[in-house]
């Protein structure tokens, strides 16, 4: 460990150990409540969740392909959809699309108790009800989604979580409900339910921000670099939803796997909801979906592996693992979309949309191919190695995709992050620049010419419009150069790409300030650009997002550092934290 | 079946019994007050979210009464009985109560003030309350039932719902932080005690009738010591109620939720045990 990774190690450890005594959750909302009713109408609506709740000759494989099948295509075309119309129409996704999700939802349950009493009609009632159930559960999932980007990184995070960890108590709760009942609590409670939280949410988001307001047309490159970044990413989620559609092919030829794969799925998003939780209550931490998968690959494959050899008591069990899994990895991608979505400023129904899109088509693509080998096969005996088989192939295929010859590891996929909780009464924050003595100083100075070569010491000029002037910089002989040589096409970024590696001074300064101001790693990225004196569409072009996304990011910025102009950050960058602290006390 | 596994075996429906006629009533003090009031913009949308805890005691009582229908389609079958049977004209009148309802608390929501669909929705679902409430006392004056064909049967679940009622819309207004006129509080709290007294006058009066109610199989009176027990049981947590929503009220305390909630709770429970002791007399004329 080099000295300047030390020092920025006792900066957080330093600045961590003031925060770990006050830490105070963000204030839940109506949205807590809103997306845990939607989890809970997705389970009792998805894959036949509603099931269970009627009668047992309503349980044919035929009625059961047939519903779960239509549900699963249309909710996928609702992804692509969504994704499409982002692109294209963007005013479209600022509107409020609540009734989208409702209606659906609405008229599919009753579609479906339709089928119970026109029984000639009944095919024709379930495949309409499948459609509409689909399309309803996606337009809700993308509807939150759409809020959960939008709001403050903090708020939109924990009631995610929250909603996520509540949601099973509710779908536990409909099992008291008489199930004759049931059917009728879905449309016409939590449906209505569910919108007007959603509504009330929709309420605080501001849609004036660049991910609604920008044409995606007039940024393409952004829009077709994530695309190439994230196309593997989202493959390896898909591929453990490939798995789950295999075993979730199980319950149409046995029933008896139903209520297990149910049970796991919300067993699951409460793990992962509780962890994250109980994580974040800790510290602060970063994480990404190619991470979880790499964690989750394991598990998947060895629940596979064994599949084939199991009893059938067994393997229930194993088919809930594995779908306790996917249900955790889902978790993990709606918290990666919203994140792309914030960071780079992308609509977030396109990156949710595009995301979704992908993982549950290739859930279909598991729920066909099983249901296939098992309908082929279980007029001698049920073909669990070649299901097995299949699912091991395709988990595979995305390790080697994501993590194989050729597969390169990108620099700029966004994690998914957890800022420190705030904290109440502001706690004094301990004299972390202290560590600035003369050894590391030296040392992160030598290492930043070492890494600058020839870069440019001289201030940087205005480069186009008046509100990007580039900032005075010292010139005094101690200064680190502020502004990178423009050969030099590395980033500026330190923080957030180099794991915390300090480059030079500045970069331990703005870290400093990332700890002290709760910035995130985008925030401090772009923080570290403007101080060197970048312009914004140098900014933009070097982080791959549009001029609008680097201004909101740069008003965040400013925001949480209560100035008002570039040279104002400089004189915070300078001033030693104790005149901050103390500054910001006499203020408050 | 003795009496008491009887009343067990019907749990959902005095649950259904207690919650339903009282939120339905609350529903309907609440939502009439805040069509008539004037109240400043913030007030009357506080008010207006607050009008689901009247909704949801009643819902629970609602989705309780269903445990017994074994399947969905038996729901609807049910209603098809609707002017010929009291128990389908009871669940009718509670579900069309309830959907009026709900929907004027969704409408709450939209973007769009809707003054006249508010002010009409709440008026049909006051009537369906009423309604509501009239038909469920009726459909448990059962002829053949002895110990339920009495002329008390029906009065005891009318003033049964104004006790809680009346306490339940005084929490939905404390809830809501609504500014009512002490008056109007106290005409609340009044009304919930006047119909506590005279519930206790009217259900001592259908246990010394039990003895008017012996079939030939069956001797009615042996109820009498039971049914008195419970009438002790809902007289003090009744009185009790009264007490804890009384106190804070005489000393003109401003923030009076928790006690009101503990008030409403406490009544809630009573007019509980109170059903339960009246589905545990069940004797038909012919068999015990």
């Amino acid at each position: 460990m080099t000295l300047s990774e030390t020092a920025a190690q006792e900066i957080r450890e330093s600045t961590a150990s003031t925060r770990r005594r006050h830490r105070r959750w963000p204030r839940a909302n109506i949205s807590t409540l809103g997306y845990a009713l939607f989890l809970t109408i997705n389970a009792v609506s998805l894959w036949g969740g509603v099931f269970p709740f009627y009668p047992y000759e309503f349980h044919t494989p035929q009625i059961t392909f047939a519903f779960s099948l239509s549900q699963l295509l249309s909710f996928v075309g609702m992804f692509f959809l969504a994704a499409a119309g982002a692109f294209y129409r963007p005013s479209i996704t600022r509107r409020s699309l609540v009734m989208c999700g409702a209606l659906p939802i609405f008229f599919g349950s009753f579609c479906l108790v339709a089928s119970l009493f026109i029984q000639p009609a009944r095919m024709v009632f379930v495949i309409l009800a499948g459609v509409l159930l689909g399309a309803g559960t996606a337009g809700f999932a993308l509807i939150w989604q759409r809020y959960f980007s939008a709001v403050p990184v903090d708020t939109g995070t924990f009631s995610l979580l929250l909603g996520t960890a509540c949601a099973p108590l509710i779908y536990f709760c409909m099992y008291l409900v008489p199930s004759a009942m049931t059917v009728y609590v879905v449309p016409l409670l939590l449906v209505p339910l569910c919108a007007v939280c959603a509504i009330e949410a929709d309420r605080s988001v501001d849609f004036e921000q660049p991910a609604f307001q920008d044409d995606p047309r007039e940024n393409p490159h952004v829009y077709r670099h994530f695309l190439s970044e994230y196309a593997g990413s989202a493959i390896a989620i898909g591929s453990l939803g490939f798995a789950s559609g295999l075993v979730r092919a199980i319950p149409v030829v046995n029933p008896s796997f139903g209520d297990a794969t149910n049970l796991a799925s919300m067993l699951g998003m409460f793990l992962a909801a509780a962890i994250f939780l109980a994580l974040w209550r800790h510290g602060t931490f970063t994480t990404s979906v190619v991470d979880t998968y790499l964690k989750l690959f394991p598990v998947t494959a060895i629940c596979l592996l064994i599949f084939p050899f199991l009893e059938e008591s067994a393997l229930i069990t194993l088919s809930g693992l594995i779908f306790m899994v996917f249900s955790f990895a889902y978790v993990v991608m709606v918290l990666q979309c919203a994140q792309i979505s914030r960071d780079v400023g992308l609509n977030p129904m396109f990156v949710f949309g595009f995301f979704g899109g992908i993982v549950y088509l290739m859930q279909d693509l598991g729920f066909i191919s099983g249901y296939g080998l098992l309908a082929v096969s279980q007029l001698e005996f049920v073909d669990y190695f070649s299901v097995a088989l299949i699912g091991l192939f395709v988990v595979t295929m995305a390790l080697f995709i994501l993590r194989g010859p050729g597969a390169e590891k990108s620099a700029n996929i966004r994690e998914i992050e957890f800022l420190p909780l705030e904290e109440t009464p502001r706690v004094d924050t301990a004299p972390a620049l202290q560590i600035e003595d003369e050894k590391s100083e030296e040392s992160a100075s030598a290492q930043s010419e070492e890494a600058e070569g020839n870069a440019d010491m001289q201030p940087a000029k205005a480069e186009e419009k008046p509100d990007e002037a580039a900032i005075e910089l010292p010139t005094e002989p101690s200064a680190e150069p502020l502004v990178e040589h423009e050969s030099d096409k590395r980033t500026t970024s330190v923080t957030a790409k180099d794991g915390g590696h300090l480059r030079d001074r500045l970069s331990k300064q703005c870290l400093v300030l990332q700890d002290e101001y709760r910035l995130t790693n985008r925030e401090t990225e772009i923080l570290e650009m403007l101080v060197r004196g970048n312009s914004y569409a140098r900014i933009a072009e070097q982080l791959f997002i549009s001029e609008n996304t680097v201004r909101t990011h740069t008003r965040h910025l400013y925001a949480k550092l209560g100035v008002h102009k570039r040279e104002e950050i400089l004189d915070i960058l300078e001033a030693p934290q104790q005149d901050r602290s103390s500054d910001e006390q006499a203020s408050s | 079946m003795s009496g008491i596994a009887f009343g067990l075996s019907q749990i959902t429906l005095v649950f259904f019994t207690t919650l339903m006629p009282t939120g339905a009533l609350a529903f309907t003090i609440a939502a009439l007050y805040l069509m008539c009031a004037h109240l400043e913009d913030a007030e009357k949308t506080r008010l207006e979210k607050f009008l689901v805890l009247p909704i949801a005691i009643a819902l629970v009582g609602l989705i309780a009464s269903t445990s017994h229908l074994g399947k969905p389609s038996n729901s609807l079958f049910v209603l098809t009985g609707t002017g010929r049977s009291p128990l389908s004209n009871e669940v009718m009148a509670s579900i069309i109560f309830m959907g009026l309802a709900w929907i004027r608390w969704l409408v709450a929501f939209g973007s769009k003030p809707r003054v006249g669909l508010k002010n009409t929705l709440t008026i049909a679902a006051s009537i369906a309350a009423v309604a509501q409430i009239f038909f469920t006392s009726n459909a448990y004056a059962i002829p053949t039932i002895s110990t339920w064909s009495l002329p008390y049967t029906q009065v005891n679940q009318v003033l049964e719902a104004i006790m809680g009622g009346a306490l339940l819309a005084e929490t939905t207004f404390c809830a809501a932080h609504t500014p009512i006129k002490r008056a109007f509080s106290g005409g609340l709290l009044g009304t919930s005690a006047a119909a506590t007294v005279a519930c206790i006058v009217f259900q001592t009066l259908q246990c010394i009738d039990f003895a008017n109610a012996s079939s030939t199989t069956a001797d009615a009176t042996l109820l009498e010591p039971f049914y008195a027990s419970f009438i002790g049981l809902f007289a003090v947590l009744a009185i009790a109620a009264l007490i804890v929503a009384f106190v804070p009220f005489f000393r003109k305390q401003p923030h009076r939720l928790a006690s009101i909630s503990i008030a409403s709770a406490l009544m809630l429970i009573g007019i509980f045990a109170m059903r339960f002791a009246f589905y545990c007399t069940y004797v038909n004329v012919g068999m015990w």
